[in-house]
Formats: structure tokens, sequence, C-alpha cells
């Protein structure tokens, strides 16, 4: 018996178990990590307006949603908007309430990548604690610099 | 009429399988949603609701104007859009994946 197990044993009474005990948390869900991803993604297009609510993000491995809820400042009465990109091979669609599909072209595809990739480091790092390149687990003092 | 996004395997409960062919165009093959499209031309078994027939015309229209849409670009754009569209679907599915990957081990 070690001298630390001898001094755990006099002072508690009882023998020091040599099993590491990890206390179970609960488990995470889909859910949990796409509300966790969101609220980084409603950042991604830049800072959200006064008494708007915004949410943007990767649905599945084609889908982005965007929702956007807020006040109209003429009849108090509260908008939404969401939108979906839905990728596919040869470019990538926009489906809007009540409009008609869309290819997303020019300017508004190449701010919609940009946003992904943002999105994607920043949620590889923020919440996953990943390299976003690589994937790896990022060491604490990597993650804080 | 909005709601186009009915695939087979989502018809709204208690609605017969075959009252709902029409697809989202989105997630269909231009000449797959087509033949979709092509049964609305004669009389569908049970399918009495003009609704599902205009939604059946709106869907079918939404699908033309995406492949009018995309015939319109000239090769570079249509290249570049696709280099485009591989990039965030290459970010989506490093998500998805780190995503799949943590709901089964956790952080």
């Amino acid at each position: 018996m070690s001298l630390w197990s001898k001094t755990i044993k006099l002072v508690t009474g009882v023998e020091p178990s040599t099993k590491v005990s990890v206390p179970r948390l609960r488990k995470v869900t889909r859910r949990d990590l796409i509300r966790m991803e969101s609220k980084i993604g409603a950042t991604v297009f830049g800072p959200v307006p006064a008494n708007h609510r915004r949410e943007f993000f990767c649905l599945d491995e084609h889908t982005w949603v965007w929702y956007e809820e807020w006040i109209d400042e003429t009849t108090g009465a509260r908008r939404e908007m969401t939108t979906r990109y839905e990728v596919h091979p040869h470019g990538v669609l926009k489906v809007q309430d009540g409009q008609p599909y869309a290819l997303v072209e020019g300017e508004e595809l190449r701010n919609l990548a940009i946003a992904t990739r943002m999105y994607r480091e920043q949620v590889m790092r923020s919440v996953y604690r990943r390299d976003p390149v690589t994937g790896q687990k990022l060491s604490v003092s990597t993650g804080t610099i | 009429m909005t709601e186009l996004g009915y695939r087979p395997d989502q018809t709204p409960q208690g609605a017969a399988q075959e009252r709902f062919i029409f697809v989202d165009p989105a997630d269909r093959k231009g000449r797959e949603f087509e033949v979709y499209a092509a049964q609305s031309q004669s009389p569908v078994r049970g399918a009495d609701s003009p609704e599902i027939y205009q939604a059946l015309e709106d869907a079918h229209n939404a699908a033309q104007e995406v492949k009018r849409e995309a015939a319109a670009r000239t090769p570079e754009q249509a290249a570049g859009d696709a280099e485009l569209a591989q990039a965030i679907d290459w970010n989506a599915q490093t998500i998805e994946v780190t995503r799949e990957y943590t709901e089964v081990n956790g952080f």
C-alpha cells in the first residue's frame, strides 16, 4: 500500500479505490449540437440588428438553413423568414417561403461560401474543440491562443 | 402553394400514398421529376383534390425555372458555381461527420 493510500485510509477510514470514476454527463443530442452551432452561425453574416433573432446552421450534409425573425417597426407585427440552401452537384438552390426556387449565383453564392467556411472554422474550434483543417482535437494551449 | 416538399416517405399522416405523387424538385433529378409530373397529365386514382394538381403544376414550373436558369449560365459561370457549391458542401460534410462522432462519443 502506497503512502498516499495509507494517508487516505488513515483520514477517511476507508481504503481508497484504485478505479477512477468519471462523472457521467448527459448524452449530447443532435439538436443540442445544432443549437450550439447556430449561436455561432448567427454571427457569421455580421451583427444581428436590434429586435432581430437570427439562426444560421448546417441542417445536414447538403442543407443550410437561415432563419430570421424580427418585429416590423411600422405594424409591430412579428415577421419571420426561413431560407433553405440546398447544395446540388451543379449549384446551390435557394428555397424561401412563398418564393419560387432559385439558383444562388454571383455575390450571394460567394457570400454563402464564405459564411459556411467561417461557420465550419468557428464551430469546429468553439463547439467541437477541433482543428478546422485537420479535425484533430485542439490541445488546451492551442485553443487559447 | 408552397408545400412542395412531400417525398414518398413524408406524406401527411392518413393520406393515401398514391395521392401524393408530387415531389420536391430540389431533391430530385429533373428527369425523375418529369416522370412524376407527367403522371399529372392523366387522372390519378384517388387524386381528386385540385390542390394536388396545383402543387404538381407549381413544382413542375419551379423545376423548369431552375433548369432554365442553369442553362443560361456560361460554362465559366457554371464551373465557378459548381466549385463554390462543392466548397459549401465540404463545409457541411465536415460538420456533419464531426457532429455524428460527437453524438456517439461525446466531446
